[in-house]
């Protein structure tokens, strides 16, 4: 039986991991919630910020890469929707998947011919290496970074969205785009803001992820799995319902470990699985763009 | 103002306008009656950009505005507060408000001024769309579509649904915005109290104009107005 102190890793563990998965789901979430678009591309856009920041961070340092890497993310997500993903907006939601799923393909073997077929592994950045005596365990520092990143990243999403009159135009748009058109707001410029924005949030993830993973090039199934079922469990497009169903997937993936090792990946999904029972729109989810 | 030009719009392939034309000078106050399904709702969509009319012409403050996008019809300065007043539930009032706000239309109306002008909405300004009372939801998106300082409103069915005592509430309104000036295109099924606010009055039938002509006309005739309406 495990003890009291691996129950307490582990949760804690759990929570570390919770939030990187509640933050590489978010803009999944953002995008689908708002512009009503299931994007499979978000896990080679998560890919890309590891590998920028992989390339990057030896001659700029972490902090740097932090920053650049999900900029130019952003950027090729602000492309993408531009050149590709526009022309499917008011169609069958089909296309946009098969697009988007198209897209992760080509990214991953993209990925493959610009930086090989072999995983890297990633050091923690020196500042952060090594553990930090918690009192009654040793914790790892970069973990300990990479939960204040994720729930700090996190936090400025919730103010953008909450706080700020573009926000509000933002949340508008998920419920009655139409409308907020009819007031005067450029609907097409923000949805391409919002997959730009998105796609950044896919990029930092991956920056974060990338010395608890190590990079590789199908690492973004990693992530688009996760993204996937957190937007089940928490509610189409809601921001604390990511942030639950976040914290939900990591306490019991981590959890898991300690029972039923090779149980592990599979727990999320019967996790989702058994709120869809009770709740078929996600435990903070409301009516969605998908329904109408 | 503004000149509807025999415009001919479709849902889909249904041909649900024919030849719609209609005039609004600069400060009048206008109304369009017609049953449910006249083609009232489908014009007002087609002048905000919504709905985009195979032919014909819409002309606003002397500029072609047929094909534009919505925002920029709305840019341009014609608000629309919609049928079913479709406000956003889950923003909270003052959200709501700032959806709807053009600081680059400069004009009287600010928040400030809105809710000196609806106290309501100020007690309420914390509270979320979707937990407003129908009466309330009606000002808020009267009050929204105000702070983007419109030369024109087109009011789809504003009293639809409302109490009594708040259709009064809604006309007053109408009736103050009136005073100062802003043309006023109100749709309505057939209300006595639309055409006592109005100097015009257009009627629509199966997506025709069947009648236009003075508001007092209709109202001093109510055998000649059910007749019109089909009725």
């Amino acid at each position: 039986m495990p003890s009291g102190i691996d129950f307490l890793s582990q949760g804690i563990n759990g929570i570390v991991l919770g939030l990187l998965f509640s933050l590489i789901a978010i803009g999944f979430t953002l995008m689908l919630g708002v512009i009503g678009i299931i994007n499979f591309a978000h896990g080679v856009l998560f890919a890309l910020g590891a590998y920028f920041a992989f390339t990057l961070r030896n001659s700029l340092g972490f902090w740097a890469a932090l920053i650049i890497s999900p900029l130019l993310v952003g950027l090729i997500g602000i492309i993408i929707e531009r050149l590709a993903v526009r022309r499917m907006y008011g169609k069958d939601a089909l296309f946009c998947l098969l697009l988007t799923f198209g897209i992760a393909m080509s990214g991953e073997e993209l990925i493959r011919m610009v930086w090989g077929k072999l995983g890297h592994s990633i050091a923690a950045p020196a500042f952060v290496s090594g553990s930090i005596d918690l009192g009654f365990m040793l914790y790892s520092k970069y973990r300990l970074l990479l939960a204040v990143l994720s729930a700090l990243i996190l936090f400025l999403v919730w103010l953008f969205l909450e706080k700020t009159s573009y926000g509000a135009i933002v949340k508008a748009g998920a419920q009655d785009s139409e409308m907020v058109a009819a007031l005067g707001n450029n609907i097409s410029r923000m949805r391409t803001l919002v997959f730009g924005i998105g796609s950044a949030l896919a990029g930092v993830a991956g920056v974060i992820a990338a010395p608890l993973w190590s990079v590789r090039p199908g690492m973004g199934n990693d992530a688009i799995m996760p993204a996937f079922v957190i937007v089940v469990l928490g509610g189409i497009g809601s921001f604390w319902g990511t942030v639950i169903g976040g914290l939900a997937v990591g306490l019991s993936v981590s959890l898991a470990v300690m029972f039923f090792p090779r149980m592990s990946d599979l727990v999320m999904y019967i996790l989702a699985a058994v709120v869809l029972l009770f709740w078929p729109r996600g435990i903070m989810g409301e009516k969605s763009i998908l329904e109408d | 103002m503004l000149v509807v030009d025999k415009i001919n719009s479709f849902y889909e392939e249904a041909h649900v306008l024919f030849d719609v034309s209609l005039e609004i000078e600069k400060g009048e106050v206008v109304s369009l009656l017609g049953r449910n399904g006249a083609g009232k709702t489908t014009t007002v969509k087609s002048i905000m950009g919504m709905v985009r009319p195979h032919s014909g012409s819409i002309r606003f403050k002397g500029k072609e505005i047929l094909g534009w996008q919505p925002y920029l019809i709305a840019r341009e300065g014609i608000g629309l507060v919609p049928d079913e007043r479709r406000i956003f539930g889950n923003l909270t009032v003052e959200k709501n408000l700032e959806v709807g706000r053009r600081p680059e239309r400069r004009g009287e109306w600010t928040m400030g001024k809105v809710y000196q002008h609806f106290p309501q909405l100020k007690k309420l300004k914390d509270r979320k769309g979707e937990n407003l009372s129908g009466g309330e939801q009606q000002m808020l998106a009267i009050a929204r579509t105000l702070l983007g300082n419109p030369d024109l409103i087109l009011m789809d069915e504003p009293t639809e649904g409302l109490a009594p005592i708040i259709v009064e509430e809604v006309m007053r309104i109408i009736r103050e915005l009136k005073e100062t000036g802003i043309t006023i295109l109100i749709i309505e099924e057939s209300s006595t109290l639309a055409l006592s606010i109005s100097e015009r009055c257009y009627m629509m039938d199966t997506g025709k104009v069947v009648y236009s002509g003075m508001a007092s006309e209709l109202l001093e005739n109510p055998e000649r107005r059910l007749a019109l309406l089909g009725m």
